[in-house]
């Protein structure tokens, strides 16, 4: 190996290396404020409910309309539901 | 994530080692393996069949390295001081191989002397750990362990099928052999504890 001037082969690569992950710092910092998800919380479980089509699409087009999830619109449905069987 | 691999002796499973952190590494993103060893193995590794991430020379590298998350570096033994030190304060983690005799433990110790100048943040692998009832693995591991170092929960055991993975140039655990999967689990798990 010729390196003369440089300490080890390796150098350049190391400059590489590490000028691209400085580069990736940035983008990075945003990543973690990310909210939790139903999928991963241990508090709700996933089920499986057979809607008709057209109310299916009714329902999700009013949740895209109001940004909300039909996870929460039904939760709150099925809550509303439940109070009036208990009197 | 730039890992280095280095011992001061050969023969410790070295380029193993690196082409299997990077396989792992792999499933995870985009990694490249780093072939800095003059004999060019792990290069001749993937020349015989193929390996499911891209390997370059050192100097190849430099160009490639801004494409890649992963970078793993696969050193000669013995590396010189100089290259030692530009390994050692520019990875994130050096992963030093080292089998459970004391021919290599004394190398292992003697790499660790030369790194602790330089604080870098390293971590002892034992490999080719022979079958139970043979105890040099655990013994070893109670010998890093007593005198303060860092190591590796999960060791390399030493099996053949690692040599069969050599031949036919594509990591252990894509070998058709009922060692195969316990092999892959030894570098996985290795791979799991660097990324925690």
């Amino acid at each position: 190996m010729n390196n003369k001037k440089k300490t080890s082969r390796f150098d350049d690569l190391i400059d590489a290396a590490r000028s691209r992950q400085l580069r990736d710092k940035l983008p990075n910092v945003d990543e973690k404020p990310t909210s939790p998800t139903k999928s991963t919380d241990p508090d709700y479980t996933r089920t499986t409910i057979y809607l008709p089509k057209q109310l299916h699409r009714q329902l999700k087009a009013a949740a895209v309309s109001q940004e909300r999830q039909m996870s929460d619109i039904v939760t709150e449905l099925i809550e509303q539901w439940l109070l009036t069987q208990s009197d | 994530m730039i890992i280095t691999v280095a011992a001061f002796k050969g023969g410790v499973g070295k380029s193993t080692t690196a082409l299997h952190l990077a396989t792992y590494l792999q499933n995870k993103a985009d990694t490249l393996l780093v072939d800095g060893d003059l004999n060019r193995s792990a290069l001749d590794w993937s020349n015989r069949g193929c390996l499911p991430f891209k390997v370059a020379d050192e100097a190849q590298a430099v160009s490639l390295a801004k494409l890649y998350e992963h970078i793993v570096i696969d050193t000669p033994a013995k590396p010189d001081a100089d290259e030692l030190k530009t390994l050692a304060k520019g990875c994130d983690l050096l992963v030093i191989p080292t089998t459970p005799d004391a021919i290599a433990l004394a190398a292992t110790l003697q790499m660790v002397e030369s790194l602790q100048k330089l604080k870098t943040n390293y971590r002892i692998l034992l490999t080719l750990i022979p079958p139970l009832p043979n105890k040099a693995g655990e013994e070893a591991r109670t010998t890093l362990l007593s005198a303060g170092l860092p190591v590796f929960q999960s060791g390399i055991r030493r099996l053949a099928v690692f040599q069969r993975a050599a031949l036919e140039g594509v990591p252990v655990n894509a070998v058709k052999d009922s060692y195969a999967q316990i092999a892959w689990r030894c570098y996985a798990e290795a791979g799991k504890e660097i990324l925690k």
